[in-house]
């Protein structure tokens, strides 16, 4: 989770992220940071998440963000 | 439950007061044109003959004079704009209201050419329609793909500044059911109680510039011949006497467009021939009826003054009394 | 049926009563039949177009439901076949719907351009364009990912998956919808609700007043001016302004009116608009203008795209020439590059819609890249990017962006679009107005119209504005009495009929897309 919050915070400054919920809702992870947040994802976990787990749901708060890395994990 | 119906009756009274407004707006501010009172006419009287067709007709065709010594009433509901679509409902509220014995289809061919623009020109007619199933028609047939204002509110096609300080006029000539026609005598040109609108003479170096002619069998709106042909259909049915006239054109015009004109006439001949319609030509089978020179025009599209149309009526009346034996 | 036409109106009227007063089941039938009569009114050989969209789309989503249910998440083996053959069918449905779009849309671009390579003479072919067809082709083609994805079932009714297809209120110019929002609130029921009605008249109202007047006055004059440059130089750069108030007005006015329609029957579309001149970058623009078909050009094409084997194996390797961060944002660039230039594809089949999709994308892209930089600058600069400032000189610098691209977008040839940025820089005589005819009511009317089309503007700017802080408009009318209410009601309703142009209605500019 913490790993999570941190590749955030670096792509996007100035954001609290901790305990947050309606992130792509309010617009703080628009496409292209929810892009690179993917690929960071996908390099710091060694994981690959597919488009189809491309929604809103799996991206709006930490713990969900955190849920979908645990999925390809598990 | 109390307050919902109160909710409701208060909408329903706030529905009813902008419906009087539109009413009252529609009243107001459309003005009395002279459709107003040719409509009225063929409405309330039964005329023996009607004339319909376009700016041509009106201004070419006195009834009174075209009925001459005949005892037959007749008037003249033609108007630069009415398509064969609105001649053929006028005839149908006709139909419905008083119908004539015989009916006159004065035709341009350059209105076979072009597509009826919507909005005004149906309700310059529409507007003037007793509550009527031909309306119903008309409007189902026409009207219905127009912009709302053309329902709700018919005055937007007219320009308020003008019509704001005739409001107390209009309002009283609709109210009491004024159809006098002094209003509609202007600088150029005269309305007649029978229809007939009569120019006053036009040097021919005031004419407005030729604008050439253009006819192209296959290029033809299909919808305005087709109006046509229903036009005559329904006479037929209902045993009213059909025919056709071309008016003379100014000699100029001829000459500068011979093929677009020899088209035009050669296709109307075949198909008033198709559709056994008896069809009087002033330029070419009655050629030689009327003059073709400038001085009895006020433009080169063939819209006459005043004293020659008196006369070419005239010379029309004998041709159709003869042409009946 | 034109949109703002009488025979719209009495549609929708008689569709709402028998919406409302027949029993509750009959509700999807009525929208079922409403659809058929509103299509069939466009003439009936486009009819055979949307069936045929209807039929594949249907399938393809139920057959590759039944392949993903038939399979058990052990069985691997038998997954990946049945995930291949899945992958077969979309692909199949896929071409099959954009291959109905594209041939009949591009065909004569593809073979105008082959032409003029010499290499070929390919005859000008008249395709009917049935309406709507990138509308429910894009629709229908968003449902059949989401089933691929597993994001929805697929949909086992063959009428419910036709009512969602060719729902009328989205077929003249959008909003794009996607099954997960839209399909449960069709198949209903509805209870009829003052609320939704009000809000239905409110939207139509404001939806007609936006159209009637500030699009269509904008359109007297933007044409005028687009039509003669030189003659008009003075006011050019008003051109281009009047041009945006005619395509925002015509676009969005369009779009209210149809989703008031949909609330009186208890269905909420999504928003294609969402103050599109207050946005702050062009990215903003196109998260606020046109929201539907950037949404799903966003989940359809730049995510799969993006994360797709071949641009993933492209980030990779930028990453090792242009480190972590550059590198990793190379294949959503590129990937954003064939968006917008897909976005001006849609916009019509013409050299100029592609430079402009492409304008837009290369700016994006350049902000993508740029913006670490952008964010060290101000720090150096000391800019306070927080401030009202700053934020209003982003708004205008947004504003300029896309206007700019505007040029490019009303005139036929790039020069005459140069040429009108120069006279809007180097002449400006508004007085030259005073020229410009107002359509039937000629050159006299033109201080009137001016005034009219400014005020409309102020208040449309205001409206926004107040929406933009968070005012609901809505809500507050729905607190007033009655009486104010229907106020406002008439209050819109007579501006929108005495205030426009007196020309025969205009046709909005994005339908038939």
């Amino acid at each position: 989770m913490d790993k999570i919050i941190e590749i955030l915070e670096d792509l996007v400054p100035d954001e609290e992220f901790a305990g947050r919920t309606g992130l792509v809702d309010d617009g703080v992870l628009q496409s292209i940071v929810i892009l690179n947040l993917i690929s960071e994802l996908d390099d710091e976990f060694e994981i690959d998440i597919s488009v189809g787990d491309v929604v809103p749901e799996n991206f709006d708060s930490v713990e969900a963000i955190w849920a979908l890395v645990q999925k390809y994990q598990g | 439950m109390r307050s919902s119906r109160r909710k409701l009756f208060s909408l329903v009274l706030a529905l009813c007061l902008v419906l009087a407004f539109l009413i009252l707006a529609d009243l107001a501010l459309y003005p009395c044109t002279f459709i107003r009172n040719d409509v009225h006419a063929v409405v309330t009287d039964r005329k023996d003959l009607v004339i319909l067709g376009s700016s041509n007709g009106k201004m070419d065709l006195d009834p009174d004079v075209l009925l001459a010594g005949t005892g037959k009433t007749g008037h003249n509901l033609c108007v630069g704009g009415e398509y064969p679509v609105d001649a053929f409902y006028l005839t149908k509220l006709m139909l419905e209201k008083n119908p004539p014995e015989q009916i006159l289809f004065e035709l341009d061919p350059g209105y076979f050419m072009t597509e009826k623009e919507p909005g005004n020109n149906y309700l310059l007619f529409f507007h003037e329609f007793p509550v009527s199933l031909a309306k119903l028609r008309y409007f189902a047939d026409t009207l219905r793909n127009c912009d709302l204002r053309s329902v709700l509110f018919p005055a937007y096609e007219y320009s308020l500044s003008y019509e704001l300080p005739r409001i107390r006029e209009t309002l009283r000539r609709k109210l009491s059911g004024d159809y006098s026609i002094e209003i509609f005598k202007g600088k150029v040109q005269e309305y007649h109680e029978n229809g007939f609108i009569e120019k006053y003479p036009v040097q021919e170096e005031q004419f407005p510039a030729y604008h050439g002619f253009e006819f192209m069998v296959n290029d033809q709106v299909r919808r305005n011949t087709e109006y046509l042909e229903k036009l005559s259909g329904l006479c037929g049915k209902r045993g009213i006497d059909f025919r056709i006239a071309v008016m003379p054109v100014p000699q100029t015009a001829l000459d500068r467009d011979p093929e677009a004109y020899g088209r035009a006439w050669s296709y109307f001949d075949d198909f008033c021939a198709a559709h056994q319609i008896r069809l009087y030509n002033f330029n070419t089978e009655y050629y030689d009826a009327f003059s073709h020179e400038a001085a009895c025009y006020v433009d080169y599209d063939g819209h006459m003054n005043g004293e020659s149309a008196e006369e070419f009526s005239g010379v029309f009346g004998t041709i159709l009394r003869e042409g009946r034996g | 049926m034109p949109i703002i036409s009488n025979a719209f109106f009495l549609f929708i009227l008689a569709g709402l009563l028998l919406y409302y007063l027949l029993p509750r089941k009959a509700q999807m039938p009525v929208l079922l039949v409403m659809n058929l009569l509103f299509y069939l009114s466009y003439g009936v050989r486009a009819l055979g177009f949307l069936l045929f969209s209807i039929c594949v789309t249907y399938a393809a989503g139920k057959w590759i439901g039944k392949l993903q249910s038939g399979v058990s998440r052990e069985d691997r083996d038998a997954a990946e076949i049945a995930n291949r053959k899945c992958r077969r069918i979309l692909i199949l449905a896929m071409l099959l719907n954009f291959g109905v779009l594209g041939v009949l849309k591009y065909t004569n671009f593809v073979f105008g351009n082959l032409n003029a390579l010499g290499l070929f003479s390919l005859p000008h072919l008249d395709f009917l364009l049935p309406l709507g067809i990138s509308y429910y082709t894009f629709q229908s083609v968003g449902y059949l990912l989401d089933v691929y994805w597993k994001r929805i079932p697929a949909e086992e009714s063959f009428l419910r998956l036709a009512l969602f297809v060719s729902f009328f209120p989205y077929m003249v110019q959008g909003p794009i919808s996607r099954y997960g929002t839209l399909a449960h609130q069709l198949y209903g029921p509805h209870d009829f609700r003052w609320n939704h009605i009000r809000y239905g008249v409110l939207r139509i109202l404001w939806g007609l007043f936006k159209k009637m007047v500030l699009a269509d006055w904008a359109a007297v004059y933007a044409d005028q001016i687009f039509a003669r440059p030189d003659q008009y130089a003075g006011i050019a750069g008003f051109g281009v302004l009047l041009y945006t108030v005619e395509l925002y007005g015509n676009f969005s006015g369009g779009i209210d009116i149809m989703i008031g329609t949909a609330r009186m029957f208890g269905i909420t579309m999504d928003e294609n608009f969402k103050r599109p001149f207050f946005s702050v970058s062009v990215t903003d623009f196109w998260r606020r203008w046109h929201i539907t078909l950037g949404t799903w050009m966003k989940d359809y094409v730049m995510y799969p795209l993006t994360m797709s084997g071949a641009m993933k194996k492209l980030g990779k390797k930028s990453k090792k020439v242009f480190g972590k961060k550059t590198g990793r944002n190379v294949p959503i660039a590129l990937s954003n590059l064939i968006v917008f230039f897909l976005v001006g594809v849609w916009h019509g089949p013409t050299w100029g819609n592609i430079g402009w999709g492409l304008y837009n994308g290369v700016i994006i892209a350049f902000s993508i890249f740029a913006e670490n930089r952008y964010r060290q600058l101000k720090k150096t600069l000391h800019i306070n990017d927080k401030s009202r400032g700053w934020h209003v000189f982003m708004v205008l610098r947004t504003f300029a962006l896309m206007n700019l691209s505007w040029y490019f977008d009303c005139v036929d040839s790039l020069q005459t679009a140069l040429k009108m940025i120069r006279y809007s820089v180097t002449q400006f005589d508004p007085s030259v107005f005073l020229t410009v005819s107002a359509g039937k009511q000629g050159a006299a009317y033109t201080p009137v119209a001016l005034v009219i089309l400014l005020t409309g503007c102020v208040c449309l700017f205001a409206v926004s504005f107040l929406q933009e802080k968070g005012v609901d408009f809505h809500r507050v009318i729905a607190r007033q009495p009655v009486m104010i209410q229907v106020t406002v009601c008439f209050v819109l309703l007579m501006a929108a009929l005495m205030l426009g142009p007196m020309s025969a209605g205009r046709g909005f500019i994005y339908a038939q897309f």
